[in-house]
């Protein structure tokens, strides 16, 4: 069966031999550990694949990201990266006050300059499942642009500087994730980090008001031309797990460890792909192998029981041992075993 | 209490900061913390009595319900803005001391960590306990740490972290403020942390929220 095959069938809760597999990386782990990722995929292969295409130069872009200095992205944040290989923190913010929100213009230029002339082409040259990844992270986009505690004051007064901004991402956001529904890409992803580790940024009550209608305005888009719309988020989201099923989100990736996995087995298995993924907190970095090989049997008891539905993904970071990696999808590949109705240990 | 005080608790806990504001919309168009603490120095309330009986209950409330899980983000900052808006008029009575702080608490997000989101509630319901929080940023060095001891001896610290690659850092920065002022109380906090790895790394306590941060410096003075 091809790659593309065992991710659909997945995708659609249809039985598969072995669970497909993704891997995620932190820059940090392709600029300086070349080698090992290498030889990771080579025993690993994963089944997913990226289109080829490529963005427009931004008017504001200067500098370079995840190298230690300062970079403007193509939204006019001024990022500070202290440390090879990792995002940095937003120190200059281009709508910190409202003066300047009239005259702003989110970089159009990006899309209007893209080339996605060869993104068809790459589709049908692989037969791994094609997952693109779209600009849109809507949320996290107000917080690089406003500051974070900004916007959650502004979530709080509700004011309509606020909703008019929203309004200019989504309608950039919307273009983009459109441009991507013309294509022949099997999926396309979107994310925004909702999460604190024991509980939801907001509430799911605001979250259902501001945020959701335009979720599932990308999700309308994505399901009419039948997309797989794959979603992430960091943190503990369980509050709108639901919300995402109901709107149309095929594959969740989220910090499972940080919720009660089997909670999330009980009521969402077979009405969600979970996509991934093993906990980067602790295991993936300090875990013995013994651990990270009950970490998988957990998540597969708990959400996979041998029917399907779960990607067998995590993301490297940049510390984490090479052998705590393999070790994933080494236990991935493995027959599983015991009791599937009990809980593993 | 007089029932001025009740108010101004009030707005604390809701985040109604003045007349204008338009949260909480329940509460549109009437004063806030800022209007009635004006008024109740204007009564000749004691500003202490403000503090202690005002400000640090309401901003209470609110860090329990935080804790609880039973509001986010957007009200405690709200309940925080309100409280300075308080504070502001409290300012002059702190500057002649006339009214004083139940001490200092230093706080920073260790080295080679720049999340602060944590961090910065952590020091606003601090603050709203009555304490005086002096906020050293992100990415703070252990000397950071110690120059800020020396400057303000007695203080008690607050360590935060948010990546397990971040967290062992806090290790160094406890043992070194326990090195030269073993007195110091060292609580930490963030995602990743729990007790028992406050109890490895010696330092005095572990808290989920910034609630019971308040709560464990109230108990050491
Ligand atoms: C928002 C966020 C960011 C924002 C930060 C914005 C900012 N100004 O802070 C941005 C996008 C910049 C960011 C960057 C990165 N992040 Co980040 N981030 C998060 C996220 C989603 C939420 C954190 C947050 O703000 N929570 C809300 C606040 C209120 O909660 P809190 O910080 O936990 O604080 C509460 C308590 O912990 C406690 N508390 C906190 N401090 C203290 C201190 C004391 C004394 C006490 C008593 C209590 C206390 O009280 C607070 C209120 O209740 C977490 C997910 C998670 N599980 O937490 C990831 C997360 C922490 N990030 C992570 C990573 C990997 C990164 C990056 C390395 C990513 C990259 N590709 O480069 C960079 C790191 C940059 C750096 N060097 O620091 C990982 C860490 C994994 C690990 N190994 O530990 C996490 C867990 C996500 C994940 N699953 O991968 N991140």
């Amino acid at each position: 069966m091809s790659s593309r095959d065992l991710v659909i069938k997945t995708l659609n809760h249809e039985p598969v031999e072995r669970a497909p597999r993704d891997l995620w990386t932190l820059p940090g782990l392709s600029m300086n550990r070349g080698d090992e990722l290498e030889r990771l995929l080579a025993k690993f292969p994963t089944d997913f694949a990226a289109p080829k295409a490529r963005y427009g130069h931004g008017d504001r872009d200067k500098g370079e990201a995840y190298r230690i200095g300062q970079y403007t992205d193509s939204w006019g944040s001024v990022w500070h990266v202290a440390e090879e290989g990792v995002v940095g923190e937003v120190k200059g913010f281009p709508l910190q006050g409202w003066s300047n929100l009239g005259s702003y213009r989110p970089p159009y230029e990006v899309l209007d300059n893209a080339d996605f002339s060869v993104v068809n082409k790459s589709c049908a040259d692989t037969d791994k499942f094609v997952l693109a990844g779209s600009q849109a992270r809507l949320f996290e986009r107000l917080q690089f642009l406003r500051g974070s505690e900004n916007v959650f004051i502004d979530l709080a007064c509700g004011t309509k500087e606020l909703r008019q901004l929203i309004e200019m991402v989504h309608d950039f956001e919307m273009r983009d994730i459109c441009m991507w529904a013309e294509t022949d890409v099997d999926g396309v992803s979107f994310m925004d980090d909702w999460g604190a580790q024991n509980s939801l940024l907001i509430s799911p009550d605001m979250w259902r008001e501001v945020f959701k209608p335009l979720y599932r305005n990308y999700c309308d888009v994505l399901r009419e031309a039948g997309k797989y719309i794959f979603f992430h988020s960091d943190g503990y989201i369980e509050p709108i797990y639901e919300d995402l099923i109901e709107i149309g989100v095929h594959a969740v990736n989220s910090q499972l460890f940080c919720m009660d996995i089997e909670g999330i087995g009980e009521k969402y298995r077979g009405r969600v792909t979970f996509w991934g993924e093993i906990d980067r907190q602790h295991l993936l970095p300090f875990g013995t192998i013994d651990e990270i090989r009950n970490a998988v049997r957990r998540v597969r008891l708990a959400l996979d029981r041998g029917q399907g539905g779960v990607i067998a993904q995590c993301e490297w970071g940049k510390h984490d041992p090479y052998e705590n990696i393999e070790a994933v999808y080494d236990e991935w590949m493995e027959p599983m075993d015991g009791d599937v109705t009990g809980k593993c240990a | 209490m007089e029932e001025i005080l009740t108010q101004i608790a009030l707005c604390i806990e809701r985040g109604k900061i003045n007349l204008e504001s338009p949260y909480p919309p329940d509460m549109k168009g009437q004063p806030g913390a800022d209007e009635l603490t004006k008024q109740a120095i204007e009564q000749e309330i004691a500003p202490g009595k403000i503090l202690s009986d005002a400000l640090v209950p309401g901003m209470q409330v609110v860090g329990e319900k935080f804790a609880k899980g039973e509001v986010y983000i957007p009200d405690l900052l709200m309940s925080a803005k309100a409280m300075n808006a308080s504070m502001e008029h409290l300012k002059p009575f702190f500057e002649s001391g006339e009214v004083k702080t139940r001490g200092v608490f230093i706080i920073g997000t260790v080295q080679g960590d720049l999340h602060d989101i944590g961090k910065n509630l952590v020091g606003m319901v601090v603050k709203g306990g009555g304490w005086e929080v002096i906020d050293l940023g992100v990415d703070v060095s252990t000397e950071k740490f110690i120059g800020a001891l020396d400057q303000n001896p007695g203080a008690a610290v607050g360590l935060s972290a948010l990546l397990t690659t971040t967290m062992p850092n806090m290790e160094n920065i406890v043992k070194s403020i326990k090195e030269k002022y073993p007195d110091t109380k060292v609580i930490i906090g963030g995602a990743p942390i729990n007790e028992s790895y406050a109890e490895k790394i010696g330092a005095d306590a572990y808290y989920p929220d910034p609630q019971g941060a308040v709560n464990f410096l109230n108990s050491t003075v």
